[in-house]
């Protein structure tokens, strides 16, 4: 069954995404609502994956068969993540360890802990949280990010630090995202419908965790150093500070919490299709359009650099003014949807549809 | 209720129809009829189906004081408003005749041929027999409609898993509603198993007529032997539910302990990555 609040969030998700890398990668420009998408893309991954799990299990698909299933898509996930790193990033950036190699490695992770009750999920999103500060510190986080950017040196030890704690998305603490969205879905699509929590009671701890975020980031000041430095970071996105953490997942349940209520159970709303069909085609091939994007603006910058004979990267970030890049995102947007919408979802177009058909 | 106007035209004029309702024994009503002893905490009462109420009787009784039996024609529309309703149970009639009274019984409706004299006593042992009866029958067609139910319980005796934990609500009622079954039977057993009554009387021997007629005793031990068949069965569901709810927390348990033991060795081999990088 597809919710429209599930499609309205990833479309959310996928826009604000475009609408950050355009003018960060062309012209270095940071939009104020940057690092809003990647949170709710994660939630939305366990999210996801939970309902998928109902419909197989609903469909009486047997564990093992889901479980076959389910790591297939996750190598998948991780392999072309992996490829979109070395390909869109350049090789040297293969152990960047970018969204796609998380949302991987998530889904695997989420394939053992399906079966596990609830409350371990639980306890490893507070672990997560809560290890991420100290494993950062052990690290020395900021030695790997020196330029403002990720980089490691090609040596075991360092692309392991890398996949847990220091890059892009370490699985410290993002996993926390999709265990959340997991354990959301969990709860609130629960097929024994006496079991299912109110979702007011999603918007309230959403809300909590929100306000709490707010708290930390004023107290913070207040807070002895170790704190203020580790703990209490204060609000950024690299490396995802606590607040940050308890804000967007706060953001991320509130809204999925609210949108279920007034969307997916109004029957009057949801039986107008039309109405959705736009979030529908965005959720559908966010996969791709994920990959597309970074393909049309970051591919001519590398090939100009090279044809101008400079280093492939010299125009990054210094490519063109803003007032130009963030049109050029709105087009990218509208181009793709008027494409998109054209393919019969029956068709294996998109990395979705080729996903579907090597992993079933 | 009203009888049919063919009936009413052959039954004469002293004829009445009795509406019964059993209530509680607390229960305040002028119109008493029987009084069951405590452990039954019932008494019958008489109502009035009549006008605006909307009380349906438990009983209804056909009164028909007469010193002469009546012909088979009578008898033969007697017996038709007596099957009036089919019971899901008992679907035809049972005609008793003693002492110059006649009886056509039914579990709803029962029609009484006697003397004038002798009508009230024969009308309270009928109210007494007749609400052991149906209660008899109750749990009998309550037991009849849940076969299907039970054959689909079954494998749940057998093993019960976390996919069956939507289903626990849904067993511990039927577990329940078992139980409050074969209570209801043990509370009646003693008034339908009862001994005949010596020196006999006409309203024990009406009594005891009725339920060697309807098979009590065999009726009774069948039904308890059914009911055997159910608690085994719920009762083995509540045990693996039981184990299951067990299980799962001690699991859940060295699963904490687990991921905790994993903390810890993530935090030794990170350690021990940081000093090799280094």
């Amino acid at each position: 069954m597809r919710y429209p609040s599930v499609d309205i969030l990833r479309t959310v998700a996928i826009v604000v995404m475009v609408l950050v890398h355009f003018p960060e990668n062309l012209s270095n420009y940071i939009p104020p609502f940057t690092g809003l998408g990647a949170p709710l893309f994660t939630f939305l991954s366990g999210v996801s994956y939970r309902l998928w799990l109902n419909g197989q299990e609903a469909r009486g698909i047997s564990d093992e068969q889901i479980s076959k299933i389910t790591i297939r898509r996750g190598l998948f996930v991780f392999g072309v993540g992996f490829a979109f790193n070395i390909l869109i990033w350049l090789p040297e950036d293969t152990f960047n360890w970018d969204v796609l190699t998380f949302i991987g490695s998530a889904i695997l992770l989420l394939n053992l802990l399906r079966r596990l009750p609830i409350s371990i999920s639980v306890l490893i999103a507070i672990i997560s949280i809560v290890i991420s500060p100290a494993l950062r510190a052990t690290a020395e986080y900021s030695s790997y990010w020196e330029n403002g950017y990720f980089e490691c040196d090609l040596t075991l030890t360092d692309v392991i630090i890398g996949y847990l704690a220091t890059g892009y998305f370490p699985i410290f603490p993002w996993i926390t995202f999709s265990l959340a969205g997991f354990i959301t879905a969990t709860l609130l699509f629960n097929p024994v419908q006496d079991e299912r929590p109110a979702i007011w009671q999603f918007t309230i701890f959403g809300t909590g965790l929100f306000l709490l975020a707010m708290i930390g980031l004023q107290i913070r000041n207040y807070a002895p150093a170790i704190i203020s430095t580790h703990i209490l970071s204060g609000w950024h996105m690299f490396p995802p500070s606590t607040e940050y953490v308890f804000a967007t997942i706060g953001m991320a349940m509130f809204l999925f919490a609210v949108l279920h209520q007034f969307v997916d159970l109004n029957p009057k709303l949801c039986s107008d299709v039309s109405r959705f069909r736009v979030f529908k085609t965005f959720s559908r091939y966010a996969f791709t359009i994920y990959l597309l994007h970074h393909m049309v603006h970051l591919w001519p910058l590398w090939i100009y650099g090279y044809l101008m004979g400079g280093e492939t990267t010299a125009y990054w970030q210094n490519a063109m003014p803003v007032t130009i890049s963030i049109p050029l995102a709105c087009l990218f947007l509208l181009v793709c949807y008027l494409v998109l919408r054209r393919i019969n979802p029956d068709d294996r177009y998109g990395v979705e549809g080729w996903m579907r058909w090597l992993c079933g | 209720m009203s009888l049919p106007k063919n009936l009413l035209e052959c039954l004469p004029e002293e004829a009445r129809v009795e509406n019964i309702k059993f209530v509680s024994r607390d229960t305040n009503a002028l119109n008493e009829l029987f009084q069951f002893p405590i452990a039954i905490n019932r008494k019958a009462i008489s109502v009035s189906t009549d006008g605006d109420s909307t009380e349906k009787a438990d009983l209804t009784l056909l009164i028909v004081p007469a010193s002469i039996s009546l012909d088979a024609e009578k008898i033969s529309a007697i017996r038709k408003w007596v099957e009036g309703d089919n019971h899901p149970i008992e679907p035809t009639s049972l005609m008793l005749s003693l002492q110059h009274v006649q009886i056509l019984w039914s579990p709803e409706r029962i029609a009484i041929v006697a003397e004038k004299n002798r009508v009230e006593t024969v009308q309270r042992a009928m109210i007494e027999v007749t609400y052991y009866v149906s209660e008899l029958m109750n749990i009998e067609y309550e037991i009849s409609q849940r076969w299907p139910q039970l054959e689909s319980d079954i494998p749940i005796a057998f093993q019960y898993d976390q996919k069956r934990v939507g289903r626990k609500r849904e067993l511990m009622q039927k577990f329940q509603s078992i139980y409050l079954l074969r209570a209801q039977l043990s509370r009646i057993t003693p008034f339908l198993l009862c001994p005949h009554v010596y020196p006999p009387t006409l309203a024990s021997q009406v009594g005891e007529r009725l339920r060697e007629r309807v098979r009590v005793e065999d009726r009774v031990e069948f039904l308890s032997d059914q009911l055997e068949v159910y608690e085994e069965v719920y009762e083995l569901c509540s045990q693996r539910i039981n184990d299951h709810q067990h299980a799962y927390k001690g699991h859940t348990l060295e699963w904490m302990i687990i991921i905790l033991l994993l903390v810890q060795i993530l935090f030794s081999v990170f350690d021990y990555l940081t000093i090799a990088g280094t």
